[in-house]
């Protein structure tokens, strides 16, 4: 089963105009080879990264950063085996930001999503109001990876993704080694029971206990 | 018309008591069998032209007579006079005659131009052009039916304006119960009316396409817009229409026609002695009335009694084993075998030395046509049937949406497993095959039993559905121009002057934003299984995707800049599917999505489709709650435009909607 490709689901989290977009789109363009566009484009992707003898295949799943639609975040991270939280380095709000994202998701989904933090526009070192400390440290105390990117110079994407799968990969064996059979990607881990709980703005804590399987 | 027909005999009194019309006689017209039609007399008709003027220059004293028909409290109704197309002739405080064009479906009238519908559908008024009473007429306000719409019928996705005449809200009795003629089609956008009207449906009787040999399914595929009941009207009805659809050519259609106005001779006659007992008790009756509906969908209508204390009693059935279902499957199993073993037969042979893995067959011969699951399909028809009635609806009890989903479910992986048992050892090792039957065993069980569970959804949905339909309605003419979006995104600017007309457009109108992703997204409700649904949605998202990605494209070639690779984020899709939910008008979504989101494969709910429905979830639930006074998601600038036009422009006043 290990050597199969896994599939997971990354939802991209982030203000907008952080970069969300852009970021997700050189991680994948840049690679992708088949000739066919990728149909939603840059709102779901798909990225194969290879780790190893594995192979990881990210499903990014991007989201709409406006504050309206902040309410429904629970539609879009439901089974979501990662989150990549992206905010801007030049801009202390968008930091701000992640950090409800962070709370709302740990409340919402629990422990079983892997958290990475991309400090994005690193390019724009000079209008830097974010420092790498500050958001390492915050980081850190909510178990998060942090890398800081730059999607117009292609810098730290390829860094952020494969720690990101790394952490997955492992996350996934800890799982294999528990008595649960029904471990796995999201895709197969959805218990067709736990399919129908119908979404609200606010889904029952129950929610989040039938994804430890 | 037919000197025997009983309906203007029995109308009459009715409509001469309120207003006498005269039809304008035909002219020039472009039916290519047809006597000419003239639009221009009426164009130019000076009393027609001042009704108009002083029905929108007092749209106060149009609202009160409404309101006095609709027996609506003050408050309760809202008119908009700018979308109203309808007049009914008996103004009181206006008191005008004037001559009215008889218009058929086959003719064309152009915008502004005031016709009448016939009184009965099947009459044509080129060829008995003779004065009929008719209580209103309609202002043109939409451009032309598309020529084709003469050769084909009302295709699918079009909106259809429906009058029906001299029918109350109750249809329980055989008085109300309505005749074919009595129903006429228009292929205009449907009535903008407050969802505030209770127990007020529509329904569609059409014979004009009957004498295809196609007719009966194909109008249940076309035509109806969610809050439109497409069936049947009556028994009476049904057999009318079974009767015209056998009838294989417009002669024996017609002759069946004057038949059937002779025969029930009786009925009319006992309906308009109501009527006018009523009439004289009563002087606020309308005499006749113009069905407006709710803007729910028929999967939604609340009032509409459920049977849902059946619903366990069915999956219960289903998921029995001691029950036929098991021989069903074993059925369907065997024709699996055989039409996949044809196929995959040859090429399996060959491949199977070399490799364990079968060789898939060759990709062009899929999907492979569905095997019969007859008894399977059977079976809810039955239990549906019977429990209508064996059950008296239940009173306020909720609907067990979940115990049935659970139940599905639960039925599905049985079927599944029995499937998997049941296929020849070759067939269960290729996972290309074992996935095709799951599928098509998934499509057999979700249209076998989509009648039953999407009066559920609607029920369960019952509060989303009504406030998209609400604000929808508050929305109708919200334009990509008014969200907080990138301008080349909107591709109508919003000082355009045909951004004023695009207003007002129907969900049909090609000339909309984003119209294919509008018109795609109104198609869901004609599917019946979660796949094809969810594939719908994908479309819609990719053609907005693909709409935008051209604007973007374009506008970047236009400044000179290199195209960076223009692409869009969730960021502007979000924007723009609020739209089109919007602007689709289909009602039912809410329901439609919930329905989707439980029973689409767990595979394809992490790829693309998932992706689509969450988005098209999210958009839905954005919509439900737009306002025109207060959104983010509005430019401030649009609030004013389109709140104004909501509010009704011909009126030159923004006061036309009532609070």
């Amino acid at each position: 089963m290990a050597s199969r490709t896994s599939s997971y689901k990354v939802v991209l989290l982030g203000e907008g105009r952080v970069g969300k977009t852009s970021l997700v789109l050189r991680f994948c363009r840049d690679t992708f080879v088949d000739g066919q566009p990728p149909t939603i484009q840059a709102s779901c992707l798909e990225r194969a990264l290879r780790l190893g003898d594995k192979t990881v295949n990210l499903v990014i799943w991007d989201t709409a950063g406006q504050e309206r639609f902040h309410a429904l975040g629970p539609i879009y991270y439901r089974d979501a085996d990662a989150a990549l939280l992206v905010y801007d380095i030049t801009d202390t709000d968008s930091f701000k930001r992640i950090q409800v994202w962070v709370r709302e998701l740990r409340k919402m989904v629990g422990d079983s999503i892997q958290l990475s933090i991309a400090g994005n526009k690193s390019d724009l070192e000079r209008q830097r109001v974010v420092s790498r400390q500050e958001a390492a440290e915050y980081a850190d105390s909510v178990g998060a990876h942090y890398a800081e990117t730059s999607a117009k110079q292609n810098r730290g994407l390829d860094e952020l993704f494969s720690s990101m799968g790394k952490r997955l990969l492992a996350s996934r064996e800890e799982k294999l080694g528990s008595p649960a059979l029904g471990s796995g990607p999201a895709s197969t881990r959805r218990s067709r029971g736990a399919a129908m709980v119908l979404i609200d703005d606010e889904p029952p804590a129950s929610s989040s206990s039938s994804r430890c399987c | 018309m037919r000197s025997g027909c009983p309906h203007r005999q029995s109308r009459s009194p009715l409509v001469s008591s309120a207003l006498n019309f005269t039809p304008v006689p035909p002219g020039a017209s472009k039916c290519p069998t047809r006597p000419p039609c003239d639009n221009a007399a009426v164009l130019a008709a000076p009393a027609q032209r001042a009704w108009l003027r002083d029905a929108e220059a007092h749209p106060e004293r149009l609202r009160q007579y409404l309101r006095r028909v609709y027996e609506q409290p003050i408050g309760v109704l809202q008119v908009n006079i700018s979308q109203f197309r309808f007049f009914w002739s008996a103004v009181p405080s206006l008191g005008h005659d004037f001559q009215v064009w008889w218009a058929c479906f086959l003719c064309d009238y152009p915008t502004g131009a005031l016709w009448a519908p016939l009184s009965d559908a099947i009459m044509d008024p080129c060829t008995t052009p003779e004065p009929m009473p008719f209580p209103g007429f309609f202002v043109t306000r939409t451009p032309p039916i598309h020529e084709d719409v003469r050769m084909t019928g009302v295709p699918d996705n079009m909106w259809v304006e429906i009058i029906r005449i001299a029918r109350r809200n109750d249809k329980s009795q055989e008085r109300d119960q309505c005749l074919v003629g009595q129903v006429r089609l228009q292929g205009f956008d449907s009535m903008q009316f407050s969802p505030f009207f209770p127990k007020m449906t529509l329904e569609l009787v059409d014979c004009r396409g009957a004498h295809r040999s196609d007719a009966l399914s194909r109008w249940e595929s076309a035509c109806p817009p969610g809050h439109i009941d497409l069936r049947a009207a009556s028994e009476l009805s049904n057999r009318t229409m079974r009767l015209a659809h056998s009838a294989l050519k417009i002669e024996q259609q017609q002759r069946f026609i004057a038949w059937l106005a002779g025969s029930q001779e009786d009925v009319v006659l006992r309906e308009s002695e109501a009527l006018m007992a009523l009439l004289r008790s009563d002087v606020s009756l309308r005499p006749w009335s113009l069905e407006i509906a709710k803007p729910t969908s028929h999967m939604a209508d609340a009032a509409t009694p459920q049977p849902p204390t059946a619903m366990v009693e069915l999956s219960a059935l289903v998921s029995d084993a001691a029950l036929p279902v098991g021989s069903a499957l074993c059925e369907f199993v065997d024709d699996f075998r055989d039409m996949y073993g044809q196929v995959a037969a040859a090429p399996a042979e060959r491949a199977s030395a070399p490799s364990a893995v079968p060789a898939a067959p060759s990709s062009s011969l899929w999907p492979l046509p569905l095997p019969s699951l007859q008894l399977l399909q059977q079976l809810p028809q039955r239990l549906w049937w019977r429990s209508r009635a064996d059950h008296a609806p239940a009173e306020g009890a909720p609907p067990p949406l979940q115990q049935v989903v659970t139940r599905v479910h639960e039925v599905l992986t049985a079927l599944e497993g029995l499937l998997d048992e049941h296929l020849p050892l070759s067939l269960r090792e290729d996972p290309r095959a074992v996935g095709e039957g799951r599928r098509q065993l998934a499509g057999q069980l979700h249209r076998s039993i989509y009648a039953v569970l999407s009066p559920l959804y609607a029920a369960a949905q019952a509060t989303e559905i009504s406030a998209l339909a609400q604000s929808s309605h508050h929305m109708r003419s919200l334009l990509p121009c008014d969200l907080q979006l990138p301008p080349p995104l909107w591709l109508v600017e919003p000082g355009d002057p045909s951004a004023v007309a695009l207003r007002d457009c129907g969900p049909s109108d090609p000339r909309l934003p984003y119209a294919i992703a509008v018109q795609l997204l109104r198609t869901l409700t004609f599917y019946r299984t979660p796949e094809e649904k969810a594939k719908v949605l994908l479309e819609a998202c990719e053609e907005v995707i693909k709409c935008a990605t051209r604007a973007l494209s374009l506008r970047a070639a236009g400044t000179g800049k290199a195209s960076k690779g223009a692409a869009m984020g969730a960021d502007d899709l979000l924007p723009l599917l609020v739209y089109v939910v919007t602007r689709s008008r289909v009602t039912s979504l809410p329901a439609e999505l919930a329905f989707i989101c439980d029973f689409l494969p767990a595979g394809q709910q992490h790829g693309k489709e998932g992706y689509a429905l969450v988005s098209l979830q999210c958009a839905c639930r954005v919509a439900q709650d737009l306002n025109w006074t207060s959104d983010s998601l509005l430019r401030p600038e649009a609030m004013g435009e389109g709140a104004g036009a909501a509010a009704g422009r011909s009126c030159g006043a923004a006061a036309a909607t009532l609070s």
